[in-house]
C-alpha cells in the first residue's frame, strides 16, 4: 500500500467546506417550471365524467370511477378520472383533450409516501397540497385537440325558401358527414338524454368507419323513424354533448339523417332486423303517429300480429299534419312508415275509433291494445269574439296544407303563440305570401319553440311582438281586429316561467286578415268508454301510465303525448318501444298463467 | 248582509260553498267522459275543503289564516265564460272554475267594503283570499296545460 492510498480518502473531507450539490428543500428551493406537467388537478364541478381523458391515455393510467357526492345526471356520467401514477407519463394528453377544460396539472412533482396505493387517486375528490397551486400545465389558449367547429349544414337562403315548400336543409355530403363524425369523442353522455336511448356514438362511429348499413341497423334497434327524426328531432342529445361545453355540439341529428338518406327504403329489409317467428297473439294499436307505429314495429319484430287504426288518411300523426313539408318532406316520412308496413304491420286508415269502430270491440277482439292518439285538438284563445270567421287555428292551417288545400289567409296574418306550431304556422303563412306577425304573451327567451325555428322565422321575415296578451277579437267586416294588452312580467321564482300580467292602460288594436291561435293542444279522450276509462286511470286529461305504458287496465297500454309531458316525437317513439316490451311481458305472462 | 253578525256571515259563506259543491256535482252528472269527471271531482273536493274551513272558523280564531290578494287583471277577467255541457273540454272546465272563484272573490270584496266591523272585515278578507287562491290555482293549471305555447 502506498502513502497515496492511505491519504486519498481523507481528501473527501475537503468537500465538507464546499457548497452542496444536492437540494435540501427541493419544493421551495427548486420549484417546477411555471408550465411544468406535474400532478393532476380536476375541477369537480366542471368535469362531466365524459371519459375522454381515459380514452386518450396511451398508458391506461386513467380509470373512470364513481365518486361519493357526485350524482349521475343527464349531463354528467357521475364518474371522475382516477389517475394511476405507476403508469402515468405526464404527457398531458388528458388535459389537452378534456372537453370541459376541467383537467389541468400543477407544477408540483414531489410526493413521498411509503404506501404505493396512495399514488392511485381521484384528482379533485381527494384533497392534495397542490390543489390550489395556480402554476403548472394548462392547455395553451387556442390550442385544442378537439375540432370545436361544426360542419356547416347547407341550407336554402331565406329568399329561396319563401314561395315554395322545398326542404330547407339540404343534408351533408359524405365528406362533410365524415368530418362532423370525426369530432365525436365517443363519450356517450348523449345516450342518457335521448328519450329512446339511441346508440348515438355507435351510429356516428359507423359513419367514420364507412359502415352505413351498420349505422342504420343500430338506429333501428331503438328508433324506427330515422329519416324523420334525422330532420325534426328535438335533439336534446346535442344540448348535453360534451364537445358543446367549449365548442359547437356535434350535429347528431344531421348525422342521423345522413345515414337514413344513404339507404334506399327497399334496402332496409336487408339491413334492419326482421320479425321473429310468428306468435298467435294479435295486438291493436290506435293511432299511426310515431308512438303507435313505434309500438307496432317492435311488436311485429317480436312476432305479434299488429293492426293499427288511424283516423286520418295517412300515417305519421303530428309528424305529417303538424310539421310542414319544408322541414319534413312527406316522402321521407313515408319511407319510415313504409318500412314498418312492409314487415307485415296492418294499417287501417280512415278508421276513427268510436266513430268507425267501437273501442269496446277492439278491446274484446284483440289480445292487447296500445293507444297513442296524441293531442290533435287545438285550444282556443278563450277570448270574446273568437268565433269570428277570420280566426283559424294553426293546426288546421298546417293540416290543410298537408292535405294539399291552400288556406285563404289574406295578406296580413297574426299568429298567437310561441311554440313550434306557432312558428310552423307563421312560416307556412309566409310561404303563402302573407305578412306575418307573431304575438306572444311572454318574452322571447320564454318561447317554447326550438330556437332554430325562431331564428329561421325571423330570417324569413316574420315580425315578433312579445309580452302581448290577447284580450278580444273584434269584427271588421272581412277582417278581424286583434285587441291585445302589454304584459308586465311577474317573477314566479326559480325554475318557473314568469307570469304575464295584463296592463289595462296599455292596450293595442291591430287589424289582420286572419288571426291564427296556436297556444296549445289537448284531447277529449272521448273515444274511451266510461267503464274502461275509470279503470285505465286519467288525471287532468292525461293517461296515467307506468314505465312500460301500462294503464290501470292490464290489457291496455298507452304512450306519447296523451301520457308523456315531454311532447315530442322521440319521446313518443321511446314510449312505443317501452310499451311493446310491456305488452310482450303481459302476453307472455298470461301464457304462463294459463 | 253588512248588518249581519259574524255567525250569519259564516253561514252565508258556507251556503255559497255548498252551492258550489252542488254545482260541480251536477256538472259531474252532465259530463260524459271519465276525463271530465276526474277533473270535476277534484274541483268539487276543493269546494268541500272550503266548507270545512268555514265550519271550523266558527270555533277558531281568524288570525292564523292569511289572505291571498288577487292580481287585478288575471286571465279570468278576459276569458269568455264557458257553458256547462256534456262535451266540456279541459279548457271549458278550468274557465268555469276560474269564473266561479272570481265571482265569489268579488262578492266577498264587495261585502268587506260595506262594513266597519273589524272582525267582519277580517273574515271577508280571509274568504276573498281563499277564493283568490283557488282561482289562481285554476289559472296556473290553465297556463300550464291549456296554453303551454303562449
Amino acid at each position: 500500500m502506498s502513502l497515496k492510498d492511505i491519504l486519498s480518502p481523507l481528501t473527501v473531507w475537503r468537500r465538507v467546506a464546499e457548497k452542496p450539490y444536492t437540494v435540501i428543500d427541493p419544493i421551495n428551493d427548486r420549484p417546477g417550471a411555471p408550465r411544468y406537467r406535474g400532478f393532476h388537478k380536476n375541477d369537480m364541478n366542471t368535469c362531466i365524467g365524459c371519459g375522454t381523458c381515459e380514452t386518450i391515455c396511451q398508458n391506461a393510467a386513467i380509470d373512470m370511477v364513481p365518486v361519493e357526492g357526485v350524482d349521475t345526471t343527464k349531463e354528467d356520467s357521475g364518474l371522475r378520472p382516477k389517475f394511476d401514477y405507476g403508469r402515468c407519463c405526464w404527457c398531458a394528453l388528458c388535459v389537452d383533450v378534456c372537453t370541459t377544460s376541467s383537467l389541468s396539472m400543477s407544477n408540483e412533482y414531489i410526493w413521498v409516501d411509503t404506501d404505493p396505493e396512495v399514488f392511485r387517486f381521484v384528482a379533485g375528490a381527494e384533497e392534495k397540497p397542490w390543489d390550489n397551486n395556480e402554476l403548472g400545465y394548462q392547455r395553451a389558449e387556442g390550442y385544442r385537440l378537439l375540432d370545436l367547429e361544426r360542419e356547416e349544414m347547407p341550407e336554402l337562403e331565406p329568399e329561396e325558401r319563401l314561395g315554395s315548400f322545398i326542404e330547407m336543409v339540404q343534408g351533408y355530403s359524405a365528406e362533410q358527414a365524415k368530418e362532423e363524425a370525426d369530432r365525436c369523442v365517443d363519450c356517450g353522455i348523449c345516450v342518457a338524454t335521448c328519450p329512446a336511448h339511441m346508440d348515438i356514438p355507435g351510429y356516428i362511429r359507423s359513419i367514420r368507419e364507412g359502415d352505413i348499413n351498420g349505422g342504420l341497423a343500430l338506429m333501428y334497434e331503438t328508433n324506427p323513424f330515422p329519416a324523420s327524426c334525422g330532420r325534426v328531432c328535438t335533439h336534446r342529445c346535442e344540448d348535453v354533448c360534451s364537445v358543446g361545453h367549449t365548442g359547437d355540439p356535434l350535429a347528431i341529428r344531421w348525422l342521423k339523417r345522413y345515414i337514413a338518406d344513404q339507404a334506399e327504403q327497399r334496402a332496409y329489409q336487408a339491413i334492419a332486423a326482421s320479425a321473429e317467428d310468428e306468435r298467435p297473439e294479435h295486438v291493436a294499436v290506435i293511432g299511426a303517429g310515431p308512438g303507435g307505429l313505434s309500438a307496432a314495429y317492435y311488436l311485429r319484430l317480436l312476432g305479434y300480429k299488429v293492426t293499427v287504426f288511424e283516423a286520418e288518411s295517412h300515417g305519421g300523426g303530428m309528424l305529417r299534419y303538424g310539421i310542414p313539408e319544408y322541414r319534413l318532406p312527406y316522402d321521407q316520412l313515408d319511407k319510415d312508415i313504409e318500412f314498418i308496413h312492409s314487415l307485415g304491420v296492418e294499417i287501417k286508415y280512415n278508421s276513427r275509433v268510436n266513430h268507425d269502430l267501437p273501442f269496446h270491440k277492439i278491446y274484446e277482439d284483440y289480445d292487447a291494445v296500445f293507444f297513442s292518439t296524441g293531442l290533435p285538438d287545438p285550444y282556443t284563445l278563450g277570448v270574446e269574439g273568437e268565433d269570428h270567421p277570420r280566426v283559424i287555428s294553426g293546426i288546421s292551417i298546417l293540416e290543410d296544407v298537408t292535405d294539399g288545400k291552400i288556406p285563404e289567409l289574406g295578406k296580413t296574418v297574426a299568429v298567437v303563440g310561441g311554440g313550434n306550431v306557432a312558428m310552423d304556422a307563421a312560416r307556412t303563412a309566409r310561404r303563402l305570401g302573407c305578412e306575418v306577425t307573431v304575438l306572444y304573451r311572454r318574452r322571447e327567451v320564454d318561447m317554447p319553440a326550438d330556437i332554430e325555428e325562431i331564428v329561421e322565422a325571423k330570417e324569413e321575415g316574420v315580425t315578433f311582438i312579445t309580452q302581448a296578451i290577447p284580450v278580444r277579437v273584434e269584427d271588421r267586416g272581412k277582417q278581424a281586429a286583434f285587441v291585445w294588452g302589454e304584459a308586465r312580467m311577474e317573477d314566479q321564482g326559480e325554475g318557473k316561467r314568469p307570469k304575464p300580467v295584463l296592463q289595462e292602460d296599455k292596450m293595442h288594436t291591430d287589424v289582420f286578415d286572419t288571426i291564427v291561435p296556436a297556444i296549445g293542444q289537448g284531447t277529449s279522450l272521448d273515444f274511451i268508454p266510461e267503464d274502461l276509462s275509470d279503470k285505465i286511470g286519467i288525471v287532468k286529461y292525461k293517461i296515467k301510465v307506468g314505465l312500460h305504458g301500462e294503464t290501470g287496465e292490464p290489457k291496455i297500454f298507452a304512450g306519447g303525448d296523451i301520457a308523456n309531458p315531454t311532447k315530442d316525437a322521440i319521446s313518443a317513439i321511446a314510449d312505443g318501444h317501452r310499451a311493446a316490451k310491456g305488452i310482450d311481458a303481459y302476453l307472455q305472462g298470461k301464457k304462463k298463467e294459463a | 248582509m253588512p248588518q249581519a253578525n259574524y255567525e250569519e256571515i259564516i253561514d252565508f259563506a258556507i251556503k255559497r260553498e255548498k252551492e258550489a259543491v252542488q254545482f260541480y256535482t251536477e256538472l259531474e252528472h252532465i259530463a260524459h267522459f271519465a276525463s271530465q269527471k276526474e277533473l270535476l271531482a277534484e274541483i268539487r273536493g276543493m269546494e268541500e275543503g272550503h266548507v270545512k274551513i268555514l265550519e271550523n272558523l266558527k270555533n277558531k280564531s281568524l288570525e292564523v289564516i292569511k289572505s291571498h290578494p288577487a292580481p287585478k287583471f288575471s286571465p279570468s277577467t278576459y276569458l269568455v265564460e264557458a257553458q256547462p255541457a256534456a262535451d266540456m273540454t279541459y279548457q271549458d272546465i278550468l274557465i268555469i272554475g276560474m269564473k266561479r272563484e272570481d265571482r265569489s272573490h268579488a262578492l266577498y270584496e264587495e261585502l268587506r267594503q260595506q262594513t266597519d266591523n273589524p272582525k267582519l272585515i277580517e273574515t271577508f278578507e280571509m274568504l276573498a283570499g281563499e277564493e283568490s287562491k283557488h282561482k289562481r290555482f285554476f289559472e296556473d293549471l290553465y297556463d300550464k296545460y291549456v296554453q303551454p305555447d303562449n
